[in-house]
């Protein structure tokens, strides 16, 4: 179980955050660039020191702001993949890996053994004697994991692990990946910026956001309700408008400009309303529903796309809405055919603008 | 043709001209001192005693000289890549300080610290210790001028290095001398062999502060080129001689430079 709770001031704003991973449990970090997510690795690995707060490892207690104590950086035992993975230049895929036992005094007979078995286990043993430039974003990948691996790690971070993997091999990496950090059964934190690793990769996800985690939770808790406009983009929601809340009797209507959207929010004042693609209904009849919004429209484009296809109206506002093609064929939408817009109050989610 | 091309071939000829004016005036020199000499007569004098000492001497003061400024010059420029101290501005221009100071002028200073009526040196006469006009003010004269060529280069080497690199290292168990020598060293290796081999260079060419702090006499204080600055005098076939061992080491070195830094670790 790792437990973290550190402060830290940064440049622009003050890295706060209270978090904790159990064994076996991948918790994805996610948030913009410079919100202080690989700070926070850095933290936890021991090359940052936070300016207070205490940092636990079962019992263990690597850092401590009040007892003024902070193991170093290579006696915490974390396996901390970089994002660029940081082989080193000048040694071929053996001594990288060899690297961290080298260290502990072990002689070269001594290594030979527990590096090939790991060479093996990661599938890599005929790179064995290749310089590690030549390596692609995979390869890489599996060398700087079994170079933290080897070492038995108790805690495993990972800065965005994929990103430097081909996008064809991504999907097969990412599998693979999940496979290895479930064999540890150790406490791992994942920074990403994909919703994809996220949602396969973690069994919790938590959003940091200048600093502070805002949102944590399992993946499809978040994807469900997002508690802000940067979660709500990141887990792909696509109809977003800035607007104005206004009482209509006991109900609520935001004014985005053009339209009005009926929703079900305690905010009040200016609010970003959301709505995704997929809860959008497409109809050429007015028709009569217990769904609030109702908004009359010209198709504007449509996107073919296999077996969903992405239809943007034009309402006043753009709103994309994703259709089956099977409904499309039995609508035979075209466009500038017009055409009505049906989404529930439910559906309408709101932000803090 | 227009006027415009015809101005711009114009340019490319004028380059040309300067260009192959400023090659000759380089190669020429050079080549005549190959030209002032007969093969036999360079492989009589360079069993002369004169040449002899003077080729051991030079060699083996630059080796040391060169030795003290990596042992030296390697934390120091590490300590000023990396961290941020008070006065670290002052450090820097300090030791680029002997780059742009005339040797005559460091020779004449360290005559003034070390030499017998020197602010140190009085002390050190004291305990019988002199060292002026011996080999060590050789070396000391040489470690002088000779140091921010090393300095310099090594410390650009240290910035170039990711402390990606050294943060990795550290988690995977690695102590701060053990990142050091295993991978910020290997990795800023090219760089440190070229500033290595800069420095024993000019060490090796030393001439004005060494004749002024250490003096000229063969076999202790008289290296090449003061053996050629004496020689020249008598026998032109020695202080050719010397000077063609010292052009084949200059090329030697900015062939190794050059090899060093363009092949990748």
């Amino acid at each position: 179980m790792l437990f973290v709770n550190v402060r830290k001031k940064l440049r622009d704003f003050c890295l706060d955050v209270s978090l904790s991973v159990s064994g076996g449990e991948t918790l994805v970090l996610i948030g913009e660039n410079g919100a202080g997510k690989s700070t926070l690795l850095n933290l936890i690995s021991g090359l940052t020191e936070p300016d207070e707060g205490e940092i636990k490892l079962g019992e263990k207690i690597l850092y401590s702001g009040s007892k003024n104590l902070s193991v170093r950086s290579e006696e915490r035992k974390t396996g901390h993949l970089f994002q660029s993975y940081a082989l080193f230049p000048h040694l071929s895929v053996f001594d990288n890996v060899a690297f961290g036992l080298r260290c502990r005094g072990l002689s070269k007979e001594e290594t030979e053994k527990p590096v090939t078995e790991q060479l093996e286990a990661m599938q890599i043993s005929e790179l064995s004697s290749v310089n590690v430039k030549s390596l692609s974003g995979g390869q890489r990948q599996r060398v700087a994991l079994a170079r933290s691996l080897i070492l038995k790690p108790e805690i495993l971070l990972l800065d965005e692990p994929l990103s430097a993997v081909d996008v064809r091999m991504q999907a097969e990496m990412r599998c693979e990946l999940r496979q290895r950090i479930r064999d540890t059964d150790i406490p791992c934190i994942i920074v990403t910026h994909t919703l994809t690793d996220a949602l396969e990769l973690g069994d919790r996800v938590a959003i940091i956001e200048k600093g502070r985690i805002i949102q944590d939770g399992r993946p499809e808790e978040v994807f469900k309700n997002p508690v802000s406009y940067f979660v709500a983009r990141f887990t792909g929601m696509e109809n977003m408008f800035r607007g104005r809340t206004e009482c209509a009797g006991d109900e609520v209507r935001i004014d985005i400009g053009p339209v009005k959207l009926y929703a079900a929010t305690e905010l009040a004042g200016d609010v970003i309303a959301g709505i995704r693609a997929e809860e959008i209904i497409l109809s050429k009849e007015p028709i009569k529903t217990t769904a609030r919004n109702i908004l009359k429209g010209r198709v504007y484009d449509i996107q073919w796309n296999g077996i969903f296809s992405r239809v943007v109206v034009d309402t006043g506002v753009m709103i994309s809405a994703i259709v089956t093609r099977k409904s499309m064929e039995e609508l035979n939408l075209y466009t500038g055919q017009e055409l009505y817009v049906v989404f529930k109050v439910s559906a309408v989610h709101t932000f803090p603008a | 043709m227009s006027g415009k091309e015809l101005k711009r071939q114009g340019t490319s000829l004028l380059v040309f001209v300067l260009l192959t004016i400023f090659i000759l005036f380089i190669i020429f020199p050079v080549a005549s001192l190959f030209f002032r000499i007969t093969p036999e007569a360079f492989a009589e004098s360079i069993v002369d005693p004169v040449v002899l000492d003077a080729l051991i001497l030079s060699f083996t003061t630059a080796a040391v000289s060169t030795c003290i400024v990596i042992v030296v010059g390697t934390p120091l420029s590490y300590i000023n890549a990396r961290k941020e101290y008070r006065g670290k501005e002052i450090v820097d221009t300090l030791t680029d300080l002997p780059i742009v100071l005339p040797p005559a002028v460091a020779g004449l200073a360290l005559l003034m610290a070390f030499g017998r009526r020197g602010v140190i040196g009085e002390y050190l006469g004291l305990f019988g210790i002199q060292i002026a006009f011996t080999t060590f003010a050789v070396i000391l004269a040489q470690v002088f001028v000779a140091s921010p060529f090393y300095i310099r280069q090594a410390r650009a080497s240290f910035e170039a290095v990711d402390v990606i690199y050294e943060n990795a290292a550290r988690t995977l168990g690695a102590s701060g001398f053990c990142v050091l020598l295993k991978v910020t060293i290997p990795i800023a290796w090219a760089g440190l062999v070229s500033g290595s081999v800069l420095t024993f260079a000019r060490a090796l060419g030393e001439f004005g502060a060494t004749i002024m702090f250490a003096g000229n006499f063969q076999g202790r204080t008289q290296t090449m080129p003061l053996a050629i600055y004496t020689t020249m005098q008598g026998s032109m076939d020695s202080a050719v001689s010397l000077a063609i061992i010292l052009v084949a080491i200059s090329f030697a070195v900015i062939l190794t430079v050059k090899y060093v830094t363009k092949r990748k670790i």
